[in-house]
């Protein structure tokens, strides 16, 4: 097996192969039942399936058209009438209009599978590792891609300000990274304590003694096996380490937001931050200099 | 072959779905039993419910900037001479003292007739971000015990501290003894080189300087999501699940409801005091080795010599036990006492069966050494068995 066809078993092909297969069945199914519909006024219709012979009932066409319009308003807003005017029928009106947004949708999938699969390392064993796979993948990835994007070099009057801009949106995308990763770490204690659970009354049944019946032993059991796991994660290394990147990438975040801001803020009557802090330190080392004199005032008046 | 090595979503999802059957069944019970209590839960919820903290009435009798002082009002004759000072950790507020008639260490200590007077630190504004510790230990710590001392025309006040705000007391009175007659210090951290609790060890590894450059303040939800990730499965989820159990109880909706309000009323912690606090205590550990310095002055722990309590919590998990029993020995005092409670680091104030314990045992130790012009020498050999007590139970933990 090529390395390629290994990846196809990854993370992502989890999901997606079924999502893809879904998303598509499921057009299929939506446009072959929209379509029976549009022809029925025209008498063009073919039989309902099982039933020869027998055309859609208004309240069907009713409920067909509707459930089209609400797919199709749901991807793509409501077309507008000139739209169909190059239409000869509708059902090729249907496919023209829907094209491009299915094949669209269609090749996103594909290129998110392809580009998750590509990247992912191994089969996941649990949702945190799904997770983890997924956006680290699409991080490492597209992340790469738009950053380089918004790394472009700006230029003229506005550079700067377009420069803080793309900042916060690269810092925002870095932070949302990590938050997932974070989470996603958040997570394991949940799923090793669901196994703990197993292997624990699977080896009570091997000891030969009484399985546990009672709903709030097993709570009891789950909730100290979750907060035994909780407890060694929390203290791990690996914990640490993505609390730390965490943070930081919270506080980059929050710097190039707030530079973007202060930007939108100086075109309006509003002080920013950096204006009342510098305010506030003023005030704070005049208070301590006015403290000051009292006192020696207080202590020489003595 | 490959279709037995995937592992289906909906496998994946068990653990979740796991978690949510066992809470239902354990919240459940049987189905006669689920709809009684569901029908009384509606009525208990639905019913006017008292869960108003900090009743007790107080006058606010000085003021510095957002910082109150409250003057208790005396429900008897004074018992002691010397006023009692309380000074709270800024995280969270002081109304964890007075959290309901009958759990009140402030009642407590009102009935026995004691003359109370507590910091309250309120909430701070972006514009206190740059207060920094010596502002609080040398200004408002000061300033209040000043206030106190000319109020009632005397030179010492007695103080008790509780855990964050024992620490700026412990530098308060290294730095002005001579203002301090007793200090009764609860849950304190004043070591932080260890690893017995997990604050410590995360504490350790945040880069203070770039939280206060990118809140100015320390958020209190922050904090709170902090305290709360000390032990999710407890805190997260166990403790709701206890709630829903009982929520057809009107007592216990009352107690959850007051707690609640009190755990989540969390003012943010000024910007520069909080960065100190990281920098010079949980990683350089400066007080306990006596190398902080506040507002030009060494906080050298042997000028403490005045007669020190120290109470914590042997099951303490944000403040272990290892985060307190060394301050006694490094003291100057020679009449001191450690005692360590079975209990954690709320239970100590709020718990029936440490109320009975704690909040007469402060009132005792103050008594003996309110007319006493010297420490009170007996209790030297006591805080020696004590202290051996606590050790062996720390031991043997």
């Amino acid at each position: 097996m090529s390395e390629k066809e290994k990846t196809s078993n990854s993370a992502q092909h989890v999901v997606f192969e079924d999502w893809v297969k879904a998303q598509t069945g499921a057009w299929e199914d939506s446009l072959k039942r929209t379509a029976q519909v549009w022809q029925a006024p025209f008498g063009t219709a073919s039989p309902i399936p099982g039933e020869p012979g027998k055309q859609p009932s208004p309240d069907e066409i009713g409920k067909g058209l509707f459930e089209f319009f609400q797919t199709l308003s749901s991807i793509a807003g409501t077309p507008k009438p000139k739209d169909f005017e190059s239409a000869r029928s509708v059902p090729d009106m249907m496919l023209k209009v829907l094209q491009p947004f299915w094949g669209y949708s269609i090749k996103l999938q594909q290129q998110w599978a392809e580009m998750t699969g590509a990247t992912a390392t191994g089969e996941p064993e649990n949702m945190a590792e799904l997770i983890k796979q997924m956006t680290k993948s699409f991080y490492d990835t597209q992340g790469e891609d738009f950053r380089k994007f918004l790394n472009v070099p700006q230029l003229g009057l506005n550079r700067y300000y377009q420069e803080r801009q793309n900042k916060a949106i690269e810092k925002a995308t870095e932070f949302q990274s990590a938050l997932t990763e974070f989470l996603q770490l958040l997570m394991i204690p949940m799923e090793k304590s669901y196994y703990g659970v197993q292997e624990e009354i699977a080896k009570m049944e091997k000891e030969g003694k009484a399985a546990i019946k009672d709903s709030k032993a097993l709570y009891q059991l789950w909730i100290k096996k979750l907060e035994d796991h909780y407890m060694a994660l929390l203290r791990s290394d690996d914990y640490m380490n993505t609390l730390r990147e965490t943070l930081n990438k919270l506080h980059d975040f929050r710097a190039a937001r707030a530079e973007f801001f202060m930007d939108q803020l100086q075109n309006l009557p509003i002080p920013t931050n950096r204006d009342m802090d510098e305010l506030y330190k003023d005030l704070h080392i005049l208070k301590k200099r006015v403290k000051e004199l009292e006192r020696k005032v207080k202590r020489n008046g003595k | 072959m490959e279709s037995e090595k995937k592992r289906p979503l909906s496998e994946m999802m068990a653990p979740y779905a796991l978690a949510g059957e066992l809470i239902m069944a354990r919240v459940a019970g049987d189905t006669a039993k689920f709809y009684d209590h569901i029908r009384k839960a509606k009525d208990v919820l639905m019913s006017p419910l008292e869960t108003d903290i900090a009743v007790t009435p107080y006058d606010v009798v000085w003021e510095e900037d957002r910082v109150k002082l409250k003057h208790y009002r005396p429900r008897t004759e004074p018992s002691l001479k010397t006023p009692l000072f309380i000074v709270y950790a800024q995280v969270n507020r002081e109304t964890m003292l007075d959290l309901q008639p009958g759990r009140s260490v402030v009642e407590t200590f009102l009935n026995a007739g004691l003359d109370i007077y507590m910091l309250d630190w309120w909430y701070p504004t972006r514009k206190d971000r740059y207060l920094n510790l010596d502002d609080h230990v040398n200004g408002y710590i000061d300033g209040a015990v000043d206030f106190i001392l000319e109020k009632h025309g005397i030179d010492q006040l007695n103080i008790m501290a509780i855990c964050q705000g024992g620490t700026m007391c412990v530098m308060y009175a290294a730095l002005h003894p001579e203002k301090v007659k007793n200090l009764v210090t609860t849950v304190t951290p004043t070591n932080f080189d260890h690893d017995a609790g997990l604050l410590n060890v995360w504490a350790r590894s945040l880069d203070p300087d770039k939280l206060v450059a990118s809140y100015g303040n320390i958020p209190g939800d922050i904090l709170n999501l902090g305290f709360l990730l000390l032990n999710p499965a407890r805190l997260m989820i166990d403790k709701y699940v206890g709630f829903l159990e009982n929520i057809d109880n009107k007592d216990f909706v009352e107690n959850f409801v007051r707690m609640e309000r009190w755990i989540f009323d969390s003012p943010d912690l000024p910007g520069e005091a909080f960065r100190e606090f990281i920098q010079w205590l949980f990683r350089e550990n400066r007080l306990i080795k006596n190398e902080l310095v506040l507002g030009g002055k060494k906080v050298d722990l042997k000028n403490i010599t005045m007669p020190v309590l120290n109470i914590y919590g042997k099951y303490d998990h944000l403040v272990p036990p290892a985060a307190c029993d060394q301050l006694t020995s490094k003291i100057g005092s020679t009449d001191k006492e450690d005692l360590c409670l079975d209990t954690g680091h709320i239970g100590i104030y709020v718990s029936s069966k440490t109320q009975r314990e704690f909040g007469p045992k402060i009132i005792r130790w103050l008594t003996e050494r309110d007319e006493s012009p010297e420490p009170v020498n007996a209790a030297t050999k006591k805080t020696a068995s004590k202290k051996k007590k606590a050790g062996e139970a720390a031991a043997t933990e």
